[in-house]
């Protein structure tokens, strides 16, 4: 664990002195300039849609970034220091996820302080979390409407972050440190006849093999709409489970592949 | 190996039957080689023809097709690597780093604890001749610079062997003669030491032992010493060689009989009844001496695979002697 604890750290000092932390932080500026410009706009659709899409195409890019820079040959002098690979498997991941999770509290916290103001000043208010001001009133009326705004706002977060950790830990598994090339090949074939399966234009004689992959994204779509809606349904905790363990899955599957596989670093 | 049982002398590096194949490739095919605890072992060999691959493999970077490594007498490469410093070829260190930032990083890897660690760091950038360069960011360094920095990471963890890949590859003369010099002094210092090379020069001056690698194969093996006596010619030096009694010896040795003013160089099978007609003319010999090529010519009779094995020569690896492992293979190779 302090092995790649110090390799994250490390991983995340370099990724700060370099340009590539630009790509990080000028996305996340862009995002909070334009997506938030109607700051009273920023309902929980809102942030689950746009904030989320933007949270997963940073996920992939941050992942990306990560590991292209862990498969340098500078990795050699650290890799000969450890007793096993997980450690610079775990702590790149580590390092790609950090941000993600910063960016997303720094978004939360911005959006959640533009809805106080809201509350503060209502002006034709379409807000769930108008019900904060119940909150802050008394905590039995705010237990009486069901799930707090504040709360579902936060749930729908916590399910983001379960479905950026699930894109990370599948983009590094297919990373060309971690896994040889015909598995990016696999996973991006399963992934497309996965979402074709969900089309109208399937043929019949395919559907019967398409539904089963069609199962496969269950659950990062339920995750997707758990964050765009923050509706809580009783097969929502199946598919925070199912995530969980694609997450665990996958890495368990990136540690046997990078552990067993031939370093030849550029 | 045969070798290490029967010398009973602890070895820190060893491989037995080693092969590695990439795809239809054999990068390297059934080398067995093995470092004595506090000796030094060159491998040498042209681009390809199995050094880098040998040091990854034994590095744990890649895993052998077959064979096996051990390292300090035991299976657990994962420990014995620990007791292992590396200096890769050519490398690119963190950049964006001080030497000191970076050599703390790799230290706290190491598991080395702040206080010791920060002395260590200290001496070692010391060591090398950074410590005035030492808050500099790598990015700023020559190649020479950066490779004194591999040198220290390397010894961060005071490792008991040392494998260096291509050390003085890209430096100017002045780096060579500073890296070579730190080598020099490190393998005085007792540190078993297995280099990957093919400066000729400083095999010869750091390495007790030799192998030479072809296609993935080691051709020859052994010490530096009796690899450089050829085992096959003597050179006689006499104080003068009057024409009659040259013109004599040409016609009873023919083209086997070289004469260099006062030296004649003979196969070693001819030279005693050479020397019987030189002392029988009254010719005075002053010398009787093996002829020793260099490790040059040794390097290029097996690269261009011209070379024979001696007859006369045993295959006795424990006794210092040269071995000759393996053949010169048929199959399949990278080159």
């Amino acid at each position: 664990m302090r092995q790649t604890r110090l390799i994250a750290n490390h991983a995340l000092a370099k990724q700060l002195r370099s340009w590539q932390f630009l790509l990080a932080l000028l996305p996340a500026i862009a995002v909070i300039t334009f997506l938030f410009k109607d700051r009273y706009k920023a309902d929980v659709d809102f942030y689950g849609t746009m904030i989320g899409g933007y949270l997963i195409a940073q996920t992939v890019l941050t992942t990306s970034l990560v590991f292209r820079a862990a498969a340098q040959n500078t990795a050699y002098p650290v890799i000969a220091r450890l007793r096993t690979r997980t450690p610079y498997l775990l702590g790149n991941l580590l390092a790609a996820m950090l941000p993600i999770w910063l960016l997303w509290g720094w978004i939360t916290c911005y959006l959640l302080g533009f809805q106080y103001l809201a509350l503060v000043r209502p002006r034709g208010l379409d807000l769930a979390l108008v019900q904060m001001q119940s909150a802050l009133g008394s905590l039995g009326q705010t237990l009486g409407l069901g799930w707090c705004s504040v709360l579902v706002l936060l749930l729908a977060g916590l399910a983001m972050l379960l479905a950026c950790a699930v894109v990370a830990t599948l983009t590094a598994l297919v990373m060309p440190l971690v896994s040889p090339r015909w598995l990016l090949l696999l996973l991006v074939s399963l992934v497309a006849f996965s979402l074709y399966s969900f089309s109208p234009d399937m043929p019949a004689s395919l559907k019967v093999v398409g539904q089963p992959f069609g199962a496969l994204l269950f659950p990062i779509l339920a995750l997707y709409d758990l964050c765009r809606t923050a509706h809580f349904q009783p097969w929502t905790g199946i598919a925070v489970a199912a995530a969980l363990a694609y997450v665990v899955g996958g890495l368990a599957l990136a540690r046997y592949l990078f552990a067993h596989r031939d370093l030849l670093l550029g | 190996m045969e070798q290490a049982a029967t010398d009973k002398q602890p070895v820190a590096i060893e491989c037995v039957n080693l092969s590695k194949a990439y795809g239809d490739i054999m990068a390297l095919n059934g080398v067995s080689l093995s470092v004595p605890v506090g000796g030094s072992l060159a491998v040498l060999g042209e681009n390809g023809a199995g050094k880098s691959s040998l040091v990854k493999l034994l590095l744990g970077f890649t895993f052998a097709s077959a064979g096996q490594i051990r390292l300090f007498g035991s299976d657990d490469l994962g420990a014995g690597r620990l007791r292992v410093g590396y200096l890769p070829e050519q490398p690119q260190y963190e950049r964006a780093f001080t030497a000191r930032e970076y050599l703390t990083y790799l230290g706290r890897l190491s598991g080395i604890e702040r206080g010791g660690l920060a002395r260590r760091v200290t001496t070692l950038l010391a060591l090398v001749s950074l410590s005035n360069a030492a808050e500099r960011r790598i990015a700023t360094y020559s190649k020479g610079m950066s490779q004194r920095v591999g040198i220290a990471a390397a010894l961060l963890n005071q490792p008991a062997a040392l494998i260096v890949d291509e050390p003085t590859s890209g430096l100017d003369p002045g780096g060579q003669w500073e890296v070579r010099a730190i080598l020099h002094r490190l393998r005085d210092e007792g540190i078993t030491m297995l280099l990957a090379s093919h400066q000729l020069a400083e095999v010869e001056d750091l390495c007790d032992e030799v192998a030479i690698l072809r296609r993935g194969q080691v051709v020859v093996s052994g010490t530096v010493a009796s690899l450089l006596d050829s085992g096959e010619q003597v050179g006689i030096t006499v104080a003068a060689l009057p024409n009659e009694v040259a013109a004599q010896l040409r016609a009873s040795f023919g083209e086997g009989l070289t004469i260099m003013g006062p030296q004649l160089l003979l196969p070693v099978r001819q030279s005693q009844p050479a020397l019987r007609q030189l002392l029988a003319a009254g010719v005075v010999v002053v010398a009787l001496n093996p002829v020793r090529r260099t490790l040059e010519e040794l390097y290029l009779q097996v690269s261009r695979g011209s070379y024979r094995q001696p007859a006369a020569q045993p295959t006795t690896p424990s006794n210092g002697q040269p071995r000759f492992l393996e053949p010169l293979g048929k199959g399949r190779s990278r080159r």
